[in-house]
């Protein structure tokens, strides 16, 4: 029998994003709730967080709201960055968010910033220390946060399991939640040559609290997770799996990059509700038959 | 799988691969054509993990150049934004070139890339690996200036204040946390004026020393800058550091009240100027 997510279903949302501001302030889109970066929203260090964050509060009083970090860099050998998890805690007690999530990745070392979500391989050293990390962020920030899936273009020869069963495993001892993120899926099953669907099926379905779609350029032989196209085929086809496996789960569109007017991005969510109420439908069947 | 690397040393192996700034082939080559000052830059752990990578389809330098050519374009492209009247100013290249010095000096210690242009001003200023003008400087500090604004705390201003300092003229007065002064010896006030609107930049003006001082500010929202008389531009520093008006404008010889009084009715209209500390 499967198990209900841990999370609430927020239905489709967006990235909240600078250029689209004015427009959701004027326009108040029927939308579910918005996925705001927690970093756009922190401020520089020595000073306020200003506009940026006098407009979260604005879109909060109409919209969920969920914080979506780049920062915490669970998997450095570094030191937990405290001065920034306080920062989102700090944000997190004046926002109220659904709730807060971050990436299986680590962002720097020995003191300097990459500033970019870079691969873990896939070990036991590697577990432990995430879980150390991770439990002790969720224990400050007083919740489960989730955890996403990050693209990657290298792998180690060393991991000792897939990277489903290393993200299987951490949210199992940690207790956090998955941010699934398909695209990136869909990215690493080209660049490190494994089947896509046997990675979403071997996930635990009651901890996928949040799915993201995106769009990604190609490299040479290499897919580049850049978030700057329309979703494309190949992860339209992946997500309606992943509703077929996981049910209805809080669904967002992210575009960073060439960033383009607000109705267009609203069309990638409608297509992804359209197709989310398509699977929801057919699964309702389904269990009626069944009945 | 044996010898394999703890996860310590494998993340300063792809650290330092990701971040050489000869490029990922020629730092696997240990090229020393191209390494120069800040030889920490170049310096790679020892030894090599690149045989922990697996290689699939594409070569395992391929695939860390993703990473390094990221690394370097996310940068270079957050300073481009940050700093675009000076990119502008001084072309593309110069500016690439500039970033790219400067990373070499300044890797980022920060926890948000906004953060990466805080010593670009500065950096500029001492740096001489390319010929670039005194003005280049000061206006990068404008622009930096420019964005400490955008952040800085909000305060809603206090109500019926002026009242206050009227019963309280020697109380301090509040200035703005979004208030920012930048004075220059070149005329980087019309050269703003200039890129802004797209106007030709007349380098032989820019070759002549002419002070200029501006404010800069967050009001309804938005940040604006203006040109203000270096008088006026020292009652406003004065100000700022937590003078009463009155011992402010004490500091400054040979003023017009006229044009004090202008001024204040202008920056309180704006919110510069936005309560007392009683």
């Amino acid at each position: 029998m499967k198990r209900e997510s841990l999370f609430p279903n927020l239905g489709i949302g967006l990235g909240l994003r600078a250029p689209h501001y004015s427009h959701i302030a004027q326009s108040k889109p029927k939308l579910g709730w918005f996925e705001a970066i927690s970093e756009n929203y922190m401020g520089l260090s020595e000073l306020g967080s200003g506009h940026p964050l006098k407009v979260l509060e604005s879109v909060r009083k109409d919209y969920d709201i969920v914080l979506h970090g780049v920062s915490l860099s669970f998997g450095s050998t570094d030191e937990l960055n405290l001065p920034y998890l306080k920062k989102l805690k700090e944000l997190a007690d004046r926002i109220q968010p659904k709730w807060i999530s971050d990436h299986l990745c680590w962002t720097g070392v020995d003191g300097e910033n990459v500033h970019d979500l870079l691969p873990l391989p896939f070990t036991k050293e590697a577990i432990n220390l995430l879980v150390e990390r991770i439990r002790k962020v969720q224990d400050f920030l007083g919740q489960r946060i989730l955890l996403e899936n990050v693209s990657s273009y290298i792998t180690f020869k060393h991991s000792e399991m897939t990277e489903w069963e290393f993200l299987s495993e951490i949210s199992s001892l940690t207790d956090c939640g998955i941010l699934l993120d398909v695209n990136n899926i869909y990215v690493n099953s080209v660049n490190h040559k494994f089947d896509p669907i046997a990675y979403l099926k071997s996930l635990p379905r009651e901890r996928i609290g949040q799915i993201h779609l995106a769009g990604h350029s190609r490299q040479g032989e290499i897919l580049v997770d850049t978030h700057d196209t329309p979703v494309c085929d190949e992860v339209w086809d992946l997500f309606r799996i992943a509703l077929k496996l996981f049910g209805s789960v809080s669904t967002m569109v992210e575009w960073d990059d060439k960033i383009p007017d607000f109705e267009r991005l609203k069309s990638e969510a409608d297509k992804a509700e359209q197709i989310l109420n398509q699977e929801t439908e057919v699964a309702h069947e389904q269990r009626s038959l069944l009945a | 799988m044996n010898n394999a690397p703890s996860l310590r040393d494998l993340q300063l192996w792809l650290k330092w691969i990701i971040t050489d700034p000869r490029g990922v082939t020629e730092a696997l080559n240990n090229s020393t054509s191209k390494v120069e000052k800040y030889e920490s830059r170049y310096t790679r752990p020892t030894p090599s993990y690149l045989g922990f990578i697996v290689n699939d389809g594409a070569r395992s330098p391929e695939r860390l150049d993703v990473y390094a050519e990221g690394y370097f374009s996310r940068i270079l492209e957050c300073m481009a934004k940050d700093f675009a009247k000076t990119k502008k100013a001084i072309g593309e290249e110069a500016f690439t070139k500039l970033v790219a010095e400067y990373l070499k000096a300044h890797p980022s210690q920060f926890t948000s890339i906004d953060e990466v242009g805080f010593r670009f001003a500065s950096f500029i200023s001492d740096f001489d690996g390319i010929a670039l003008k005194e003005w280049v400087s000061d206006l990068a500090h404008f622009e930096w200036s420019w964005i400490e604004s955008f952040y800085a705390e909000e305060i809603p201003p206090q109500s019926n204040w002026q009242d206050e300092l009227a019963k309280n003229p020697h109380a301090q007065i509040l200035v703005h946390p979004s208030v920012r002064l930048v004075q220059s010896l070149w005329p980087i006030a019309k050269l703003i004026r200039d890129l802004d609107s797209d106007t030709a930049i007349d380098s032989g003006e820019l070759d002549q020393e002419s002070r200029c001082s501006i404010v800069i500010y967050r009001f309804n929202d938005d940040v604006h800058w203006e040109e203000i008389d270096p008088s006026i531009f020292q009652i406003l520093q004065n100000l700022k550091r937590e003078a009463s008006l009155g011992s402010a404008l004490a500091q400054v010889q040979d003023i017009d009240p006229q044009v004090v009084s202008q001024n204040f009715s202008h920056w309180v209209e704006r919110g510069i100027l936005c309560g007392v500390l009683i």
